[in-house]
């Protein structure tokens, strides 16, 4: 019934990037995107330092102007408008709560530029205030605050325009591990109530799954891969997005044979390898497999030497042997790293449970096994 | 105690040095402006009165100091302004890169490297070229500029530096013009810098000497009148004169102290009324 109600409100929140580029000198930031975040989403865009998420989010809020392409939000083009009149409202990773207003002048600054009565605009900061619980605080200076406390000022002060499009600029990296977990709770149901779309600039593949309807993974200024999470995470699109969202071994190796809808490898050291996929005999194959997949047993000391071990039918479990490197204890999880002989090495999550009914020790052979199907192909990036 | 080295007592009489240089020769003057009537320029003193602190006020006897104090307040009122709006304005400017923005700072800094004495030859010899007369209030207050601003210019520099620029961000993002954005945000933010600015424009200007000395015209500053009677008055009324200033420097410190500690009082009375609260 909610989402009737404010479904005019929601497309006023559609955001549309087409081939936007941004380049700051000769450096490249940004590679001429193209996006389109449906009105009421929650999106993040997702990617390590440098590859043009946060470019992104400002060339959206208008503090930066691309230097092709244009950005549409709702139905208007906003490419040429300042950032006060795109319906935006944008929460800074510094929250840059002004130090001289206490945290009720803050929130209430935009009313004071449209020259809202004094009395009139801090009750209305204060109603906002009390929606992030922090009416208790608010005569306080920013310097009086903690940094969660900062935060929920900020994010009053950006919902007190009543945006169509929230952007929110690395919004958790400031906080300790246990409020980061509190706070992204509170983002996401604060998101559904306002129905308002929510555009969030992470590093962190996990806040990204935990959040998003929509996840942007950015590699070097483009769009690496767009979906929803659990595709993302699935069905990653390339070795760079299997590698960042982490959970996956990325390998590789070349078509010996076909086998129906098989594809046979050869990878480094004899490893042989079954894969779903179409590419004909002699192309170069890459392609993950979950680490929460892998199914790990204590093995002979030949099968660590030779560094590989095959299935002889295709359609079999696809094995790989190798020293353990590391054991690390994750709770519901124990991750298990084999060195395998390639540069990367190769990690099984165990559920504790099954780890403890046989556990290894570091430097031991074990064999790593997949179900054919779990191996997911890789397009080149 | 332990841990005091060599270079401790080497610190501590090098102080004791500097101390006995900057107040020795104060304390001397302000010990001699207490002559009696009949006492001289120099110790002993042939007993004591304010005889010399009444001698101020006679214009034959000193010359025109009230004028000359008057005249340095209010040149040093208006150079603090001029120095605290033009400085904030070229700060701002300087945040853009436009063009020839490197060679206009050179020439500005350059005004600090170029002998004050020549400036000061260099504006009076203009204005005689240009047929018209120095006067405190017009060379005098270039001459003055020629000195507050550069170092106005620099503190600014220093200020934008470290100020954040995600604050504008903001205030644009929540709607702000340009100008609302440099009222509302800018301005409060620095306030204590160009109240800093404001006031080492004031101190340069009270105290200027070289570069007044021939841009000034004939109604003289009060460095200016100070030096000319050193030489053409031999009573201690100078050290009256002296002792009067320094209290009026001192005095200027001690308000603007006292409305420091007048705002974090404000302050604090804030936090703890919030703290009641909560």
């Amino acid at each position: 019934m909610q989402s009737e109600a404010a479904s005019p409100s929601r497309a006023a929140g559609t955001v549309e990037l087409v081939a936007v580029a941004k380049r700051f000198g000769d450096a490249v930031a940004v590679d001429g995107i193209s996006l389109k975040i449906p009105g009421g989403a929650y999106c993040c865009l997702l990617g390590p330092s440098g590859c043009g998420k946060t470019t992104t989010l400002r060339m959206i809020a208008g503090h930066e102007r691309p230097s092709d392409g244009d950005i549409r939000i709702g139905a208007e083009v906003v490419t040429d408008l300042p950032p006060g009149r795109r319906k935006t409202a944008m929460m800074f990773q510094s929250y840059a709560l002004f130090p001289h207003l206490s945290a009720q002048d803050n929130v209430a600054f935009s009313l004071k530029l449209r020259g809202v009565k004094k009395a009139a605009r801090r009750a209305t900061a204060r109603e906002q205030l009390k929606r992030v619980h922090m009416e208790d605080y608010a005569e306080r200076l920013p310097a009086q605050l903690s940094g969660g406390q900062q935060q929920r000022v900020a994010l009053a002060r950006a919902l007190i325009t009543n945006p169509s499009v929230l952007l929110l600029d690395e919004p958790l990296s400031a906080l300790d591990p246990y409020l980061r977990v509190r706070v992204r709770e509170e983002l996401k149901r604060l998101q559904g109530e306002l129905g308002v779309t929510f555009i969030h600039v992470t590093h962190s593949q996990e806040e990204a799954l935990a959040l998003a309807d929509l996840v942007v993974v950015m590699d070097r200024g483009r769009i690496a891969q767009a979906g929803q999470p659990h595709d993302v995470y699935s069905r990653p699109s390339t070795a760079f997005v299997a590698r960042f969202i982490g959970g996956h071994n990325v390998l590789e190796g070349a078509v010996q044979r076909r086998d129906g809808q098989w594809a046979v490898l050869t990878g480094i050291g004899a490893a042989r390898f079954a894969v779903p996929c179409p590419a004909a005999v002699g192309a170069t194959v890459r392609f993950a497999v979950r680490a929460d997949k892998v199914v790990l047993e204590r093995a002979h000391a030949e099968l660590a030497a030779i560094g590989g071990h095959v299935v002889a039918a295709a359609g079999g479990p696809n094995r790989l042997g190798g020293r353990v490197q590391a054991i690390e204890y994750q709770g519901a999880f124990v991750r298990v790293t084999l060195d395998d002989g390639t540069a990367e090495p190769f990690t099984a999550l165990v559920p504790d449970d099954v780890f403890y009914r046989a556990p290894l020790t570091v430097g031991e052979p074990a064999a790593a096994s997949w179900s054919p199907a779990d191996a997911h192909v890789l397009t080149e990036s | 105690m332990h841990g005091r080295t060599p270079g401790c007592y080497l610190g501590t009489a090098f102080f004791a040095l500097f101390v006995l240089f900057l107040y020795g020769p104060l304390s001397a003057i302000f010990v001699l402006s207490f002559q009696g009537p009949d006492g001289g320029l120099t110790f002993p003193m042939n007993g004591w009165s304010v005889h010399w602190f009444g001698a101020l006020l006679e214009r034959q006897a000193v010359g025109d100091f009230q004028g000359s104090f008057l005249r340095s307040f209010e040149l040093g009122a208006v150079v603090m302004a001029a120095t605290v709006a033009i400085s904030l304005s070229a700060g701002l400017a300087f945040r853009r890169r436009f063009r020839g923005a490197g060679l206009l700072f050179y020439v500005v800094v350059a005004s600090l490297i170029i002998p004050s004495i020549l400036v000061s030859l260099g504006i009076g010899l203009l204005f005689r070229i240009l047929d018209l007369d120095t006067a405190w209030w017009s060379s005098g207050l270039g001459a003055h500029l020629t000195w507050t601003l550069p170092f106005g210019l620099l503190i600014m520099f220093a200020v934008f530096n470290r100020f954040d620029k995600a604050y504008e961000e903001v205030a644009r993002d929540q709607g702000a013009t340009g100008a609302q954005t440099l009222r509302h945000v800018v301005v409060p933010i620095i306030a204590p810098s160009l109240v800093g600015v404001g006031l080492l424009g004031f101190t340069l200007s009270y105290d200027e000497f070289a570069r007044t000395l021939l841009a000034v015209g004939t109604d003289l500053t009060l460095p200016l009148s100070i030096y000319g009677m050193t030489t053409n008055i031999t009573t201690p009324v100078l050290y009256a004169l002296g002792t009067v200033t320094t209290g009026f420097s001192f005095a200027v410190i001690a308000v603007f102290l006292v409305a420091t500690r007048w705002l974090q009082r404000r302050t604090a009375a804030r936090r703890s009324h919030v703290t009641a609260r909560t």
